[in-house]
């Protein structure tokens, strides 16, 4: 029957832990993990004093020659060392970076919007020409800027149109509007639903068609 | 951005009346042989944007595409017409 224990664990000393294993009447001291050092005990003669077990195991190792070993072990415990001082400096680096990564975010989210923001502005509209329209009422287009194009409408008179550019939009617009105008009018009210009744009216009060002669 | 594609599938799908402007070719969409809603369609390339057409509508660009796109369909459209009291 084996058993095993952990019987002392040190970050000072080079060897991490060390195991005590009892396999009928002795104990295994091993060395754990680097040095693979083995020392045999007399069950009885297991002491437990982790210092005394410590020292006999370092002994043995000088015995056997192993003081390279050591100072390998103690060297690597050193560049592990500075790794950790490494480690926990590029730790707070990257803290850093995160916090920076997530303000950058931030800002660009910022021009995001900015940049999403439709650019408006207003257009008076005085006059139809060269349609034989004329303006009784003037009223203002509100031109605005949405993906790669131009909107333009007059809301008072729900009437919009599009454009590549802002005067195409306007262009468009004064069209349709005088389309829209010839159309209301060429229809019956009965056949005007009570959008384009209420915009017929409106249209009329600031729209009025020149007679020619 | 909504297209001359999008604003003829519209067309399609409320089975709107053609008209033909100055320059200008408009679509109106009747209900019980009352014009309800109209608008025109860029004689351009099919790519040119119609941003308008949600306006025209009376509903929201996305409300829009959903209709040029199938998910909205035409007795929802009226729906919202009729929530809007344009019906």
């Amino acid at each position: 029957m084996k058993e095993s224990q952990t019987v002392f664990a040190t970050t000072e000393w080079p060897y991490r832990e060390i195991n005590r294993s009892r396999a009928s009447d002795y104990f295994t001291l091993h060395v754990a993990p680097s040095t693979q050092f083995y020392q045999t005990f007399d069950a009885d003669a297991w002491d437990p004093n982790a210092a005394v077990v410590i020292g006999n195991v370092y002994s043995r190792m000088e015995q056997e020659g192993a003081a390279a070993v050591v100072r390998q072990v103690t060297s690597l415990e050193d560049q592990l060392r500075a790794v950790f001082g490494y480690t926990k400096r590029f730790d707070e680096l990257c803290e850093r970076v995160a916090g920076l990564e997530s303000k950058v975010d931030q800002v660009l989210k910022r021009i995001g919007d900015l940049s999403a923001l439709r650019r408006s502005f207003l257009v008076p509209i005085e006059t139809l020409e060269p349609e034989p329209y004329e303006i009784t009422r003037p009223f203002t287009a509100v031109v605005i800027e949405a993906e790669g194009e131009f909107e333009a409408g007059i809301f008072d008179l729900s009437m919009f149109a599009s454009g590549d550019t802002e005067e195409e939009a306007i262009a468009n617009l004064k069209e349709t509007l005088v389309d829209t105008v010839d159309r209301l009018n060429g229809l019956p009210d009965s056949r005007l639903g009570k959008g384009p009744l209420r915009q017929k009216s409106l249209l009329n009060k600031c729209v009025r068609k020149v007679e020619k002669g | 951005m909504l297209t001359q594609d999008d604003a003829e599938a519209v067309a399609d799908k409320l089975a709107c009346t053609p008209y033909e402007g100055r320059s200008h070719k408009y679509y109106e969409f009747f209900v019980d042989d009352k014009l309800i809603a109209r608008f025109g369609v860029r004689r351009a390339s099919k790519e040119k944007g119609h941003g308008h057409l949600p306006r025209d509508l009376h509903i929201t660009q996305r409300q829009c595409r959903d209709l040029s796109k199938c998910p909205l369909s035409k007795d929802e459209y009226l729906q919202i017409l009729r929530e809007k009291d344009l019906l």
